[in-house]
């Protein structure tokens, strides 16, 4: 009967004038508790719904002040600056591509900190319904310290890594698989054939074994007598720890080539007794930027970030709030960058 | 275009802000400022369209920075919104590529058919036009879809996924905003929207694995040189590494060369127990060997899609990447975005996993077997299978 009902109908229907029902759905007190729940039935039995684009409009036209009403798109983080957020360069690139790409959209953007001394869930909730943010990137949030869980119903989220988090929402991320495949290749291509995976178990299980995919496939091509065991960092291990993983699995391997993810590859090979490059080569897969020292891949953060926020700007485009029952996955690829630590091999040897 | 000479002198610079100073500057301010330009050339010339002159379009460009005009998110919804309700007289048109000598052959093929309706219905959705055009034999030339584009002044377009035999595509890719469907095989750096593939295979093996087959092997097809079977792969591989039974089968991939009786070779060698497999007919040819499917081998499709005769297997969500690949495309329009981007990007659509007749819990004391090395597996399983992150086995 009322294919996309108004208030006008819910009025003829309740037997009030229209503006009666506008103030009754929004709890005006000078509505008689009795007319309200009459006119809130009525409303309910025709299907009258309010329409949000329309209300945010009619909002926004009623201001003369328009500045603060452009819809917002807040990035959360879970690591404040005070313990090093902005020390972190792959970090600000990831929110200055994703600021740059919602404000070229024409969205307000805000960086917001969930961590000791800034925001828990439930304050982080109340700013973003006072400020009237209704998009969120969860931005490369770190296990091990403050998740959120906030009424996502109410929010278009995506998510920039984080994997480990509630909720499962799109997600963008760098190409993990494409990275080992490229880099394995390149240093192929420069004339290694003993090449070599070395990846920290906590970043292999946040990427969802994304390093380990790649690394198999390449290898899939060779003779199992080429074949290397991928080595995995043990949790929470740092440089101290994995040096003599490194010398033990270089040797017992016979591996001329260093596939590593940790940015301080040249410095472990050294420490493990090798010369670098002369003994074993060694490439990077995350370099925060270009290091002429160390050959490898810098990741696209700033494609990451900006992507993250054009993928959340076509859910809040077409209302899509929540948890989509099949969320996508976005990868993004980085660049290679020949360095010191792995040159053509005919020259070195 | 717009002559200006044509039109009263613009107003003295008084006219610039008559606005209130917070006020947001609206293309009309614009337009005054930029010499008394009409305010639909503002817009298009913010929207980089090519009718507009690059004089012009500089000259709305810097009169937008000086007022800091932004587009309006609110109204740009709005607009969506509204649409709805009123029918627009010219929608803007999305060309959709597809690799099929009619369209018919299209429509056979229950994938592409897929693709081809989730893209239709996500330009409905966004109110726009969307057109197929075919290349291929007997059909149009890429270079003549180029021009025919051009000269309807069709920006956007969505490379439908391509066979192996189509490796090269001659446009002018500065003038479009495109993405591409799956089409590993072609080197464009395009935006690409694939169903993912890796978590097929993952999906199947576990699923074989879970009902206590054992020796999985993986068998796909590719032509030459083409990548399409690279993400099966590598999800295969992942899970054959993670389970416990090393010795692991290593996968097969036939081409148009491979000799007829090496399926079944590579299974007696193997000692394969089941199979998961990019096509779907395979249980005949099994059959053919003397094997009984599901008994002596299991076998898991990683596309089952417009099956009809319950092969367990892979169902993906080509609709999804169909509509993915508009909604994508029409976001890039929004932003103007034309050419190809400097690094390839991949957004990845999950699949889901259907029961079928072609693999079963394999029998009591296998079943017994596993429930001893995995008391959970089971329940896991259930709760586990159609959700995107797997569970790596312990």
């Amino acid at each position: 009967m009322f294919s996309n009902p108004t208030i006008k109908d819910v009025a003829r229907v309740a037997g009030v004038h229209f503006t009666t029902v506008s103030m009754a759905l929004r709890g005006h007190p000078s509505i008689p508790p009795a007319t309200r729940d009459r006119i809130v039935a009525a409303a309910g039995r025709i299907g009258y719904q309010r329409d949000s684009v329309f209300s945010a409009l009619s909002n926004r036209r009623s201001r003369t002040e328009t500045r603060n009403f452009a819809p917002g798109i807040a990035y959360v983080v879970n690591r404040s600056p005070e313990n090093g957020y902005f020390r972190r360069s792959h970090y600000r690139m990831l929110v200055e591509g994703a600021r740059k790409q919602a404000e070229a959209l024409g969205y307000r953007f805000e960086m917001l900190v969930v961590d000791k001394g800034y925001h828990d869930s439930a304050s982080l909730y109340e700013h973003l319904k006072k400020q009237g943010f209704t998009g969120l990137i969860i931005g490369a949030f770190e296990p091990g310290r403050a998740v959120i869980e906030l009424e996502w119903s109410e929010f278009s989220v995506v998510k920039i890594d984080s994997r480990h988090m509630h909720p499962p929402v799109t997600f963008i991320s760098t190409d993990q698989l494409n990275g080992v495949r490229l880099v394995v290749k390149k240093m192929r291509a420069l004339g290694y054939s003993r090449i070599g995976l070395a990846v920290g178990i906590e970043d292999e299980e946040g990427t969802d074994d994304m390093h380990l995919s790649g690394f198999l496939l390449e290898q899939n091509e060779l003779p199992p007598s080429q074949t290397i065991p991928p080595l995995f960092f043990p949790r929470g291990a740092v440089a101290e720890d994995a040096i003599p993983l490194v010398r033990s699995w270089i040797k017992e391997n016979g591996i001329d080539a260093v596939v590593c993810n940790w940015t301080n590859t040249r410095t472990m090979v050294t420490a493990a007794g090798f010369r670098c490059p002369e003994d074993v080569a060694c490439a990077c897969l995350c370099l925060g930027r270009r290091n002429p020292a160390l050959a490898g891949l810098v990741a696209n953060m700033d494609l990451v970030g900006q992507r993250g926020a054009a993928l959340l700007a076509t859910l809040m485009r077409s209302e899509r709030r929540g948890i989509p029952t099949s969320a996508t996955t976005t990868y993004v690829q980085g660049n290679w960058y020949d360095g010191t630590s792995a040159p053509p091999r005919n020259q070195s040897s | 275009m717009f002559k200006e000479t044509g039109m009263t002198a613009p107003l003295p610079h008084p006219a610039i802000s008559p606005r209130e100073s917070n006020a947001r500057p609206t293309m009309r301010d614009i337009a005054r400022l930029a010499g008394g330009v009409h305010p639909s050339t503002v817009s298009l010339a913010l929207r980089n369209h090519p009718g507009i002159s690059e004089a012009t379009r500089k000259k709305v460009c810097a009169a937008a920075r000086k007022l800091g005009y932004r587009p309006d998110p609110l109204l740009d919804a709005f607009n969506t919104h509204r649409l709805e309700v009123l029918p627009h007289k010219a929608p803007p048109i999305i060309a959709f590529m597809a690799d099929f000598e009619s369209r018919s052959a299209l429509e056979k093929s229950p994938q592409h058919a897929a693709l081809w309706a989730g893209a239709r219905s996500a330009a409905e959705m966004l109110h726009c036009q969307i057109e197929l055009f075919l290349v291929g034999k007997n059909q149009l030339s890429p270079e003549r879809l180029n021009s025919i584009l051009r000269a309807r002044g069709i920006v956007s377009l969505v490379i439908g996924a391509c066979r192996p035999s189509t490796t090269h595509l001659a446009f002018d890719w500065n003038d479009y905003s495109a993405v591409k469907i799956e089409s590993p095989h072609l080197d464009i750096p395009l935006y690409t929207l694939s169903s993912d593939q890796r978590q097929a295979a993952r999906l199947a093996f576990r699923r074989l694995y879970d009902l206590g087959y054992r020796r999985l092997g993986l068998l796909t097809h590719h032509s030459s040189d083409s990548k399409q079977d690279d993400l099966y792969r590598a999800g295969f591989l992942l899970e054959q590494r993670r389970s416990r039974h090393a010795a692991a089968v290593p996968p097969l991939t036939l081409t148009s060369s491979s000799a007829p009786n090496v399926v079944e070779s590579w299974i007696r060698a193997n000692a394969v127990d089941a199979i998961v497999s990019d096509t779907l007919d395979l249980p005949p040819l099994l059959a053919r060997m003397g094997l009984e499917v599901p008994r002596e081998v299991g076998f898991a499709a990683l596309d089952a899609t417009g099956d009809s005769n319950q092969v367990s297997g892979i169902i993906p969500d080509h609709a999804r990447v169909g509509a993915q690949a508009v909604e994508q495309v029409v976001g890039l329009m929004r932003i103007n975005q034309r050419g190809l981007p400097a690094t390839a990007s991949c957004t990845y659509v999950p699949v889901s996993w259907r029961e079928g007749a072609t693999c079963a819990l394999r029998s009591a004391a296998h079943f017994e077997e596993m429930m001893k090395e995995f008391p959970h597996s089971h329940e896991r399983t259930r709760e586990n299978l159609n959700s995107l992150t797997l569970t790596p086995t312990p």
